[in-house]
């Protein structure tokens, strides 16, 4: 046990000490500050849970205003002739949401009676978005058709309306807060993403180097290959747990700024899409407040600690199989084809982890975060939506199941892997090894 | 006293039979020369003495207890395939070795110092391992192999790579050792080193040991009755009967004896009126025994 603290802390002080780790250390936050707009962009695209919308004008106003059908057929409006959906009635209702104009809607300024918008499911971003467009587009029709008609003055024809979101069952849906658990999510999901991406690779590259460089011999003749193994995992996550703190203490600092900023990103999101309202708007005040005031909702402690647990085993996971590709490799060629299997489940997570946050109750969410291959990218992503706790230790379980599987193949491979020299080893051949 | 007794091992790789029932003992102090041609097994039999591979079947007894992974604190071994990590420094490099096998931080960091003073390579402490030439670094992992003073030192082609003077330095380390007691196998296949520094061989062909023994006993096991004779310059002719003459010249003579003994052959030259200079028996070299035996153990 003496000899693998040894080699953890060679591995770990070897990289900390060099200056590509001080650089990435302290550059890599400010690239994180530009990931918002590439998730609130991405999350533009369609949701598979809410489809048919309902719209129900008590006020009447809209009844000549078409509300238009995502282009792609997504997503589509109905007008409701009835007064009145109950409660009842909209639960057996093929509709998945529900558009409520109230009564005495007021064209000029919606704050006071707010448009509601209540959904079976949680609407995601992408579909909030959306359903935003539609009705202030229709809106602003609205107010162009009264200010012709002399029966609107003096309107601001881009304030924005209020819309509020509901689901269904559980009533206030925050959607403030489902801006920020999006954010929050997407974050923490590609930050995971990275770290495993960068670090397994940097496994690979040691246990190669340790291979090509001949150093191996040596080592195994004092030291098991399974602690070497394992101590260049746990050296090289360290090395990750080291910038993770770094950048969490950042990140703390700039904690301050971080929800403005954010909103403000959100805002430059919106404009660069092209919407007809919202451009050129300065920040509306009680938009920011209530995603200031959604930041206390969201459990940042016990995001954290999943995060954590979920970056050690995906990382572990990962780890033992990148040391096993390394121990194989021959050449850099050679262990890049052998990486492939490893590298697509990665960015197939990372792929389905987009649509899981647009749509954080779906099946790709639900599955995702229940694989153990896709689970470390997908359900630390999900935390901040609060997903069911026999989910996420049923993700748990499985994760750590498939880990102890995987080690044991992966330490198999890597034992006999570090003793060939100067030989392409071919995928028959680790099948060979694996069930000897 | 044997200090490593190899009995009946055998490892196979799939179909492979790398090492087939081999079967030999190390004396404690001794140079110990393992020979083959390349692909012979030794690679897999060291492995397995250095607990990197562990025998299909076969015990082997190191210090006369069974082998143990324990033991390989007690053991040194330089692969013919060296290499050190790159980016590390001299010292950084030969104090982690020292920990890895079992020093204490503070004996390997004085051990470390040690020996660079001993090779007088002080000054290269500070340096990296790729900003040394290939014999520096050859001297480098000499020392990581000898850091933790192991009793059992195995190095497989310990000069390759070397100029003349490191040869020498590596090869009065290698007699130094042994004269502190310290068991040595050594893997080679230049056999005029074998001659010069192992008290003992074994060899392996096509994983099996196919000789085994003291080298002096086995020059003489394989000798065949060859001598040189150096005489004063004469202008007769010889004509031995029962005698082979293989080389001649006015002052020399290469004979093979056959049956006759060195005193019936050395009556027999002094009767002919030949004025003897200088009468030698020309042992085989292991060179030699090497050949022969790997070819008839191949044809076999």
């Amino acid at each position: 046990m003496r000899k693998i603290g040894f080699i953890i802390w060679r591995e770990y002080s070897t990289r900390v000490k060099t200056k590509s780790f001080l650089f990435t250390t302290l550059l890599a936050p400010l690239l994180f500050l530009g990931l918002p707009i590439v998730t609130i962009l991405l999350t533009k695209s369609g949701s598979d849970s809410i489809k048919q919308i309902a719209i129900e004008d008590k006020s009447g106003l809209f009844k000549d205003i078409p509300f238009a059908d995502k282009e792609d057929g997504s997503l589509y409006f109905k007008k409701t002739n009835s007064e009145n959906i109950s409660n009842t009635s909209f639960k057996t209702s093929v509709y998945d949401g529900l558009v409520v104009i109230p009564s005495n809607f007021d064209l000029k300024n919606s704050g006071r009676t707010p448009i509601t918008f209540i959904s079976k499911k949680r609407a995601g971003i992408g579909v909030r978005d959306y359903i935003d467009k539609t009705i202030n587009k229709a809106v602003l029709k609205l107010r162009f058709q009264h200010f012709a008609q002399n029966s609107l003055v003096d309107v601001d024809f881009e304030k924005e309306i209020t819309i509020n979101y509901e689901r269904f069952e559980s009533g206030d849906d925050k959607s403030a807060f489902v801006n920020l658990a999006s954010v929050i999510g997407y974050l923490t999901g590609m930050l995971i993403y990275i770290t495993i991406t960068i670090y397994g690779t940097m496994i690979l590259r040691g246990v190669m180097e340790e291979k090509t460089n001949r150093v191996m011999e040596v080592l195994i003749s004092s030291v098991k290959p399974f602690q070497l193994m394992f101590g260049k995992i746990i050296g090289v996550g360290a090395v990750g747990l080291t910038q993770f703190s770094v950048w969490i203490a950042l990140l703390f600092i700039g904690n301050l700024f971080l929800a403005p900023l954010l909103l403000l990103i959100g805002v430059d999101a919106n404009g660069l899409s092209g919407a007809p309202s919202g451009m050129n708007s300065p920040v509306d005040q009680s938009e920011m407040q209530a995603m200031m005031m959604s930041l206390k909702d969201v459990h940042f402690g016990w995001i954290g600690i999943g995060v954590l647990i979920y970056f050690l085993l995906g990382f572990f996971l990962y780890g033992t199989m990148f040391a096993a590709v390394g121990a194989v490799g021959n050449d850099e060629t050679n262990a890049q084809s052998l990486t492939l299997p490893i590298m697509l489940p990665i960015i197939i997570a990372f792929m389905m982890m987009i649509t899981a946050l647009n749509d954080p109750e779906g099946r790709v969410a639900f599955w995702g975060s229940i694989i153990p291959f896709t689970s470390p990218v997908i359900m630390p992503a999900l935390l901040a939506y609060q997903p069911p706790f026999w989910q996420i230790g049923l993700s748990l379980l499985l994760l750590i199941l498939m880990f102890i599987l995987i080690t044991y193949f992966a330490g198999k491979i890597y034992r006999i892997g570090v003793l060939m020299y100067g030989k392409k080893i071919s995928f028959k051949e680790i099948f060979h090894w694996l069930i000897q | 006293m044997n200090f490593l007794s190899i009995e009946h091992v055998s490892k196979k790789f799939g179909d492979y039979k790398a090492n087939d029932d081999i079967s030999l003992s190390i004396q404690k102090g001794k140079i110990f020369g393992l020979l083959g041609p390349n692909g012979a097994g030794k690679t897999t039999l060291i492995r397995m003495i250095t607990r990197i591979l562990l025998p299909d079947s076969g015990t082997i007894l190191f210090d006369g207890k069974p082998h143990n992974d324990k033991h390989t604190e007690r053991i040194g071994y330089m692969p013919e395939e060296r290499g050190l990590y790159k980016n590390m420094k001299v010292y950084d490099h030969l104090v982690y070795l020292g920990k890895l096998k079992g020093l204490s931080a503070a004996d390997a960091k004085a051990k470390t110092l040690q020996w660079l003073q001993r090779l007088e390579i002080e000054t290269w402490r500070d340096k990296k391992i790729e900003e040394l030439s290939k014999g520096m670094s050859q001297k480098v992992q000499f020392i990581g192999t000898v850091i933790h003073e192991p009793e059992l030192l195995i190095l497989d082609e310990p000069f390759s790579g070397l100029d003349p003077i490191n040869s020498q330095i590596i090869d009065e380390e290698i007699h130094r050792l042994k004269a502190e007691g310290k068991t040595i196998i050594f893997s080679t296949h230049r056999m005029e080193q074998v001659d010069q520094i192992c008290d003992e061989i074994g060899l392996i062909n096509k994983g099996h040991l196919i000789l085994h023994g003291d080298v002096t006993e086995l020059k003489n096991r394989f000798k065949q009755s060859i001598f040189e004779v150096k005489f004063v310059e004469s202008k007769d002719t010889f004509d031995f009967s029962g005698l082979e003459i293989v080389e001649q010249s006015a002052k020399h003579m290469v004979l093979k004896a056959n049956e006759k003994s060195n005193a019936e052959l050395l009556r027999m030259l002094l009767d002919r009126g030949l004025h003897i200079t200088s009468f030698q028996e020309i042992l085989p070299t292991v060179q030699q025994i090497f050949i022969q035996q790997v070819n008839s153990s191949s044809h076999a």
